[in-house]
C-alpha cells in the first residue's frame, strides 16, 4: 500500500523543495534592485489595485482561455504515451488515434489563428 | 353499392376544396352554387344507399365499410370505417338533406357578403365533419368528426368577426364545449381501458356481457352524457347556445338547430347498450333532459329577441329527446331528432327571412302586421309553429307524443316526467304562438325607414321555406303510434339497432310487453290531457299577444321578481360571471394588481380561465429574471426530490 | 496484463462523423472565402443532414454496438437520431428570414448547430454514462455559443450567460449522480448497472444517484422546478435556435431519462412512478397557467414547451413500451409543429433588430397572408391537442399509454391541462383571423427556403395526424430495442 503511494510521496516532495529552493537560491544570487512596479503584487498581470468593476481587454481571456484548452488537452498525450509501446503490438491503430486526436485539434487551433484570436492588436 | 359510401362524404370535402382554390375572386354566387351542388350529391347518393339498405333485410341491416387502416398501436387498432345500419342512415339523411335546403337558402342570404366563399367553406367542411361524426363506427373517428363540428360551429359563430361580440360567443362556445369534449375524451380512456377497443360492435358486444349496473359502465355512460350535454347544451352547460345566436341565421338553423346539437342524442342512441345496462346514468340523462326541457321552456316565455326565443327552444327540445333516450324509447328520441330538425330549421329560417325583411333586427317589440307583407314566410313559419306545438296531423304532434308515452310508461319512465314534459309542451305553445301574434299580427311597430324597406324575401330563399313546411307537415306519418292505427315504420326500421338494448331489457324486466295491452286506452287519455293542455296555452297566447292588450305588462307586473328572474334567464350568465369569474378578477386584482394585464383580464371572460390567470400571476411573481432566484429553484427541487427518496 | 484491441465499428457512427464532417467544412471554409454566399453553407449543411439521414436509414436493418461497449446503436437510438436530423433540417430551413439575415447565415452558425446536432447524436446513441456525459457537454456548449449569438442584443447575451451558468449547475448534479451511480456499482454502462445491483444490494448510493442524473436532465427538458431558465433563454436565443433547443435538447432528455428509468435503474430500485407523476403534474400545470398570461408569443411558446414536457412524462411515468413508443411518436410531431411555430415566428421579424412578438402583431394576418397563417393555425391547432392534427393522436397515444399503467388521476390532470392549453394556442388564431390591425403588419415576401421548412412541417403534422400507421410501426419496433 504504501510502496504504491511513494511515487506520489516523491512528487510532492520534489515540488516542495524545489519551490523553496528556488525562492531561497534566486534570493541568495540575484541582484535585488527593486522599483514600486516589482514591489507590487503579480495577479498574472493584471493591475492589483483599483477599482473592481474595471474592463479588462477581452484578448486577455481569449488568449488566458486558448492556453488552458490546449495545455489541458496535451495532458491526453501523457497517458498515450506511456502505453505507446504496448498497444502497438496490436496494430497501428493506437498511432493512428492520436493522428486523428491532434487533427481535430489542429482544425481547433487554425480556427482560432484565422478568426484572429493570437493576434493582440 | 355500400362499397362507395366514402363518396358521401367526400363530396362537401371536394366542395371546399374547390371553393378554398378557386372561389375567393369570384363575387358572384359560384361558391354557394358549388357548395350547394356538392351537398345535394351527397344528399343522392345517401338516398340511393338508403334504398339499397331496404333491400337487405331487416337484421342483416349493419355494414361496415373499412377505409383503411388508421392506427395500430400494439393492442390499439383503429380503423378508418364507416358502419351503416338504420340509425346512421336516418341522420345521413337528415343532415345532407337539411343541410342541401339550407345551402341553397344561404345562397340568398349571404349574398353580397363580403365572406361569401369563406362562409360555404366552413358549411361544407361542417357538413363533412357531421358526416365523419354519424358515420363512424368507432369512437375515436366519432370523436375527430365530434371536434370538427366543433371547430366549424366555433367558427361560424364568430363569422362576422368585426364585431367583438361574436367573436366572444364564439370563444365562449369553443371553452364550454371543451368542457364537454373533456368528458367524451375520458369515456373513450375508459373505454378503451374496459374492453380494449374502441370499436362500436366490439364495445358493444362486449359490454351486453356484463351485469346491469356495473361501475365501470356507469361511469361510461355518464362520461359520455357529460360530452353529449355539452354539445346538444344540457343544464348546465347549455349557456352558450343562446350566445351562439351571433352568428348568421343559416348557421343558426343548420349547426345549432337541426344537426350539430343534435349529434349528443344520437351518441347516447349508439350507445344504447350502455346506457341499458347503467340505469343510473340513464335516468341521470332523462331528467337532465326533462328539466333543461322546462327550464328553458319558462325562458322562452320572456325573450323579445326571435332568435333568442327560437334558440331557447332549441334548448327545450333537445331535453326532449334526451327525456326519449333516457326513458329507453332511443326510436322515439331518434324521431324527435328528425321531426325537430325540418321543423326547427324551417323556423330559423323563416326568422331569417323575417331579418331580412326588417333589415336585419331581432327584437319582436318592433315588429308585428308583416302577415300580409311577407305572406310566404308567415304560412310556413305558422306551419312549422304548429308542427312544434305538436298539433295533431303536423310531424311535431307524432314525435312528441310518443316521447311523452315513454316517459309515462317506457321501461325508466314515470308519471313525473311525463308531467314536466307535459308542461313544456304547454309552454313551448305559449312561446311560439307568442311569437307569431308578436311578429304577424297586430301592426308594425317599426320605424318608417325599415317599414319602408319591408318586402318579401327572394324564391331562393322561400322555396327552401316551402320545401321544409311541406316536410314539417308530413314528415311525422312515417311513425304513427299503433294506437292511432298506424304501424310506426319509423321505429321498425330503427329496430335492428337498439334490439340488443331490447334483449337486454327483457331479461332485465320480464313481460315488459304487457303493459302495452292496457295502455291503449290511457295513452288515448294522455294524448287527449297533452292536447287540451296544448290548446289552452295557444288561446292565452291569443289573449296575451293577439290583439292590442295590457295583460303582458299587467301579468309581469303582478308576477313582479319571479318575471324579472325567468327574463333574466335565471341569472345564469351573471351567476356564472360573480360566483366563479368576478371575484378571481377582485382576488387577484387586489393581491397582485401589478401584474395585472387588462388585455387578459378582457380575454379572460371565462371563470376557468380568470382562475388560472390568477393563479399563474402569482407563480410569475417568482419569475424574477435573477439567475441566483433560478439556481434556488433548483436546488429546492432536488431537495425536495432527495427528501422523497429518503423519507 | 492481457492487451485487446478495442472493436471499432466505424459503420454503426456513420451518420455522426457526417454530420461531424459537414461541421468542421462549415467551419473551415468561411475562413479561406469570406464571400461565400449563404445559400451555399446551408446547403452544406443540409446534404450533410440529408447523408447523415439516409445513413440512419441504412443502419435501421443493421443496429449493433461496438467501440467495447461505449456505443449502442439500436432502434430506439436511430429513431432519436432521425428525429434530431428532422430537426436540424427544418431549423437550418427557418434560419433564412429576416432578421437572422444580419445575425446568423454564418457558416459559424450552420457549424456550430450541427456540432450540437453531433452532440445529440452521441448522446443517445450510448447506454455508457461518460459517454452521455461526452454528447451533452459537445451539445450543450455549442448551445451556449447559440444562444448568445445575436450578440449586439443584451437579451440574447442574457440568454447565454444565464444557460451557460445553469447548465454548468445541471451538468454538476448530472456527474455528480454518475460518481455515485459508479460508486455503488463500480460500473458505468446501464445493463452492467442493473446486473451489479441485481447482484448485491447498492444501498442508498445508487437511487441518490440515479435521482441526481434524473436532475441533471430535468434541467435540459425544462421541467419543473428546474425550468426556471427557460422563458428567458428561450426568448433571447435566436428564433431558430430557440426552435432547435426547444425540440432537439428535450427530445435528448428523455431519451436518456427513458433509458435511465427501465435499463439502469428499473423500478425494482427506485419506484419512479411517482416521482415522474408528481413532476408531470407540476410540470403541465406550471407550464400551461403561465403560458397563459404572456403577451410575448415567444415566451408563450416557452412555456408551452415546459407543458408538452409535461405532457411526455406522464407517458413515461407509465414506464412501459407504448409510452416510449408514444413519447416518440409525440416528439416526432413536437419538432414539426413546434419548430414550424417558431419559423413563422422568424419570419415575422423585420430587419434591423426588432421582432414583432405580441400577440396584436399577428393581427389581421389570416387574409394578407394566407399560406403562412394556414400553416400557423395548423401548428396551433396541434399544439393544442384537436384533432385531425398530429397534436391530438399524439397526445391520445401518450395517454393512453398512461391509462395502461393505471395513472388514471394523472390522466386526467393531463387532459384537463391539455383542455386549458387550448385557450391561449387559440388566442393567437383569433388574432391571426378575427381582429383587424390597426397598423396592418407588413412580414414581407418569405424566403423560398422558410417556406419549404413550413410545407415540411405542415404535411408532417396533418400526415401524423391522419395515417399514423407506419410511423408508429417503427415506433414500437423501436421502443422495445436494447429494453
Amino acid at each position: 500500500m504504501l510502496h504504491d503511494l511513494m511515487p506520489i510521496l516523491l512528487l510532492f516532495a520534489v515540488s516542495a523543495i524545489l519551490g523553496v529552493a528556488i525562492l531561497i537560491l534566486t534570493n541568495l544570487f540575484g541582484p535585488s534592485r527593486p522599483n514600486p512596479v516589482k514591489l507590487s503584487t503579480y495577479e498574472s498581470g493584471k493591475i492589483p489595485i483599483g477599482g473592481p468593476r474595471i474592463r479588462f481587454s477581452i484578448r486577455f481571456y481569449i488568449i488566458a482561455m486558448l492556453f488552458v484548452l490546449f495545455d489541458i488537452e496535451l495532458v491526453f498525450f501523457y497517458p498515450w504515451a506511456v502505453v505507446y509501446r504496448q498497444y502497438l503490438s496490436l496494430g497501428s491503430f493506437i498511432f493512428w488515434e492520436m493522428i486523428l486526436f491532434i487533427g481535430l485539434l489542429l482544425v481547433g487551433y487554425f480556427y482560432a489563428w484565422k478568426k484572429g484570436a493570437l493576434e493582440w492588436e | 353499392m355500400f362499397d362507395l359510401v366514402w363518396l358521401i362524404p367526400l363530396f362537401p370535402l371536394l366542395g371546399l376544396i374547390i371553393n378554398a382554390l378557386t372561389g375567393w375572386k369570384s363575387a358572384g354566387v359560384r361558391p354557394g352554387v358549388i357548395a350547394s351542388a356538392a351537398v345535394g350529391l351527397s344528399f343522392a347518393a345517401a338516398v340511393a344507399l338508403f334504398f339499397e339498405l331496404l333491400r337487405l333485410p331487416a337484421a342483416d341491416r349493419l355494414v361496415e365499410v373499412p377505409l383503411f387502416k388508421w392506427i395500430a398501436a400494439g393492442a390499439l387498432s383503429t380503423e378508418i370505417a364507416f358502419q351503416i345500419d338504420p340509425l346512421s342512415m336516418v341522420m345521413i339523411l337528415v343532415v345532407t338533406g337539411v343541410s342541401f335546403i339550407i345551402h341553397i337558402y344561404a345562397i340568398g342570404y349571404m349574398h353580397g357578403d363580403r365572406g361569401f366563399n369563406r362562409f360555404f367553406i366552413f358549411l361544407n367542411l361542417f357538413v363533412f365533419a357531421m358526416l365523419i361524426l354519424v358515420t363512424a363506427n368507432n369512437f375515436l373517428m366519432m370523436f375527430i368528426g365530434w371536434e370538427g363540428v366543433g371547430l366549424c360551429s366555433y367558427l361560424l359563430i364568430g363569422f362576422w368577426y368585426q364585431d367583438d361580440y361574436n367573436a366572444y360567443a364564439g370563444r365562449k362556445a369553443f371553452v364550454v364545449n371543451r368542457i364537454g369534449d373533456f368528458g367524451f375524451l375520458l369515456a373513450i380512456f375508459l373505454i378503451y381501458a374496459t374492453f380494449r377497443t374502441l370499436d362500436f360492435t366490439e364495445v358493444f358486444s362486449q359490454a351486453a356481457a356484463m351485469p346491469i349496473g356495473a361501475g365501470v359502465l356507469t361511469a361510461i355512460a355518464l362520461l359520455l352524457f357529460v360530452g353529449a350535454a355539452g354539445k346538444s347544451a344540457q343544464l348546465p352547460l347549455y349557456v352558450w347556445l343562446p350566445d351562439a345566436m351571433a352568428g348568421p341565421t343559416p348557421v343558426s338553423a343548420l349547426i345549432h338547430a337541426a344537426t350539430m346539437v343534435t349529434a349528443g342524442v344520437y351518441m347516447v342512441a349508439r350507445a344504447n347498450v350502455i346506457y341499458t345496462l347503467a340505469p343510473t346514468a340513464a335516468a341521470v340523462v332523462a331528467i337532465v333532459g326533462a328539466l333543461t326541457a322546462l327550464y328553458a321552456a319558462t325562458i322562452g316565455l320572456t325573450q323579445f329577441d326571435i332568435k333568442r326565443v327560437l334558440a331557447y327552444s332549441t334548448i327545450s327540445q333537445l331535453g326532449y329527446m334526451f327525456i326519449g333516450v333516457g326513458v329507453g324509447a332511443f326510436a322515439a328520441g331518434i324521431f324527435h331528432l328528425m321531426t325537430h330538425a325540418f321543423f326547427k330549421a324551417l323556423l330559423f329560417m323563416a326568422a331569417g327571412s323575417v331579418m331580412h325583411a326588417m333589415s336585419n333586427q331581432t327584437d319582436m317589440r318592433i315588429m308585428g302586421g308583416l302577415r300580409t307583407k311577407m305572406p310566404r314566410t308567415f304560412w310556413t313559419m305558422l306551419i312549422g309553429t304548429l308542427a312544434i306545438a305538436g298539433i295533431p296531423g303536423f310531424s311535431g304532434f307524432f314525435s312528441k307524443d310518443e316521447i311523452l308515452w315513454q316517459a309515462w310508461s317506457g321501461a325508466h319512465g314515470a308519471p313525473w316526467l311525463w308531467l314536466i314534459g307535459a308542461v313544456a309542451a304547454a309552454l313551448t305553445t305559449f312561446y311560439m304562438f307568442r311569437l307569431i301574434f308578436m311578429t304577424f299580427f297586430g301592426t308594425l311597430r317599426a320605424d318608417d325607414k325599415t317599414a319602408h324597406h319591408l318586402h318579401e324575401s327572394p324564391g331562393v330563399m322561400t322555396w327552401p321555406l316551402i320545401i321544409l313546411a311541406v316536410l314539417s307537415l308530413i314528415g311525422g306519418y312515417v311513425g304513427i303510434p299503433a294506437v292511432l292505427g298506424g304501424s310506426n315504420h319509423f321505429e321498425h326500421f330503427l329496430a335492428p339497432v337498439f334490439a340488443a338494448s331490447a334483449e337486454l331489457r327483457g331479461v332485465a324486466a320480464h313481460g315488459g310487453a304487457e303493459g302495452h295491452a292496457t295502455g291503449h286506452s290511457l295513452e288515448l287519455l294522455l294524448m287527449g290531457i297533452v292536447l287540451v293542455l296544448v290548446l289552452f296555452s295557444l288561446w292565452l297566447a291569443w289573449r296575451y299577444y293577439g290583439r292590442k292588450s295590457d295583460l303582458p305588462a299587467r301579468t309581469a307586473a303582478r308576477l313582479g321578481g319571479a318575471y324579472r328572474l325567468v327574463f333574466n334567464k335565471y341569472y345564469v350568465d351573471e351567476f356564472y360571471d360573480a360566483v366563479i369569474a368576478r371575484p378571481l378578477h377582485r382576488i387577484s386584482e387586489s393581491a397582485l394588481w401589478r401584474f395585472i394585464d387588462v388585455r387578459i383580464i378582457d380575454g379572460s371572460i371565462n371563470g376557468t380561465a380568470a382562475l388560472i390567470g390568477a393563479g399563474a400571476r402569482a407563480l410569475s411573481a417568482l419569475q424574477t429574471g435573477v439567475v441566483q432566484n433560478y439556481a434556488l429553484a433548483f436546488v429546492f427541487g432536488v431537495i425536495a426530490l432527495l427528501v422523497y427518496l429518503f423519507v | 496484463m492481457e492487451l485487446s484491441a478495442p472493436l471499432i465499428q466505424l459503420d454503426l457512427i456513420t451518420p455522426q462523423l457526417i454530420v461531424l464532417a459537414a461541421a468542421i467544412l462549415l467551419l473551415l471554409l468561411p475562413l479561406f472565402w469570406r464571400s461565400l454566399r449563404r445559400e451555399f453553407l446551408a446547403a452544406i449543411a443540409l446534404a450533410g443532414i440529408a447523408a447523415a439521414l439516409a445513413a440512419t436509414f441504412w443502419l435501421w436493418s443493421r443496429p449493433g454496438w461496438g467501440f467495447a461497449g461505449m456505443v449502442t446503436v439500436d432502434r430506439f437510438a436511430l429513431a432519436f437520431q432521425a428525429l434530431f436530423l428532422l430537426g436540424g433540417l427544418l431549423t437550418v430551413l427557418i434560419s433564412f428570414n429576416r432578421i437572422e439575415e444580419e445575425y446568423v447565415q454564418h457558416g459559424d452558425f450552420f457549424g456550430l448547430l450541427l456540432l450540437a446536432l453531433f452532440g445529440l447524436m452521441v448522446m443517445t446513441s450510448t447506454t455508457h454514462f461518460l459517454v452521455i456525459f461526452l454528447g451533452l457537454e459537445i451539445l450543450s456548449i455549442a448551445l451556449y455559443v447559440l444562444a448568445g449569438y445575436r450578440k449586439m442584443r443584451v437579451d440574447s447575451l442574457e440568454a447565454a450567460l444565464k444557460y451557460l451558468l445553469l447548465g454548468a449547475f445541471a451538468t454538476g448534479f448530472f456527474l455528480y449522480g454518475v460518481a455515485l451511480i459508479y460508486g455503488a456499482t463500480g460500473q458505468l454502462e446501464m445493463a452492467h448497472i442493473r446486473e451489479a445491483a441485481a447482484a448485491g444490494g447498492a444501498g442508498w448510493l445508487l437511487p441518490a444517484g440515479a435521482l441526481l442524473v434524473l436532475i441533471g436532465f430535468a434541467f435540459k427538458a425544462a421541467l419543473v422546478p428546474f425550468h426556471m431558465w427557460t422563458p428567458d433563454v428561450y426568448q433571447g436565443a435566436p428564433t431558430p435556435v430557440t426552435a432547435f433547443m426547444s425540440t432537439g435538447t428535450k427530445a435528448a432528455a428523455f431519451a436518456v431519462l427513458a433509458r435511465l428509468v427501465s435499463i439502469a435503474v428499473p423500478v425494482e430500485t427506485i419506484a419512479w412512478g411517482p416521482v415522474l407523476a408528481v413532476l408531470a403534474v407540476l410540470t403541465m400545470t406550471v407550464g400551461n397557467f403561465m403560458a397563459i398570461v404572456q403577451s410575448n408569443v415567444k415566451r408563450m411558446l416557452a412555456y408551452s414547451s415546459i407543458a408538452h414536457a409535461g405532457y411526455l412524462l406522464v407517458a413515461l411515468a407509465a414506464g412501459n413500451a407504448a409510452g416510449r413508443s408514444a413519447i416518440l411518436y409525440y416528439l416526432l410531431i413536437y419538432t414539426l409543429m413546434n419548430i414550424g411555430a417558431f419559423g413563422v415566428i422568424a419570419w415575422l421579424g423585420r430587419s434591423g433588430r426588432e421582432e414583432r412578438l405580441t400577440f396584436e402583431s399577428y393581427r389581421g394576418l389570416g387574409y394578407r397572408y394566407p399560406f403562412v397563417s394556414l400553416a400557423m393555425a395548423a401548428f396551433m391547432f396541434s399544439l393544442a391537442g384537436i384533432p385531425p392534427t398530429g397534436g391530438f393522436l399524439g397526445k391520445f397515444f401518450l395517454f393512453a399509454a398512461a391509462v395502461r399503467a393505471e395513472y388514471i388521476p394523472l390522466v386526467v390532470i393531463a387532459v384537463l391541462n391539455a383542455v386549458v392549453s387550448v385557450f391561449y394556442y387559440m388566442r393567437l388564431v383569433v388574432n391571426l383571423y378575427m381582429r383587424e390591425a390597426e397598423e396592418p403588419a407588413e412580414a414581407g415576401k418569405a424566403h423560398p427556403l422558410l417556406i419549404a421548412a413550413l410545407v415540411i412541417a405542415l404535411i408532417g403534422v396533418v400526415w401524423l395526424g391522419v395515417a399514423p400507421g407506419g410511423v408508429l410501426g417503427a415506433f414500437n419496433a423501436a421502443a422495445t430495442a436494447g429494453m
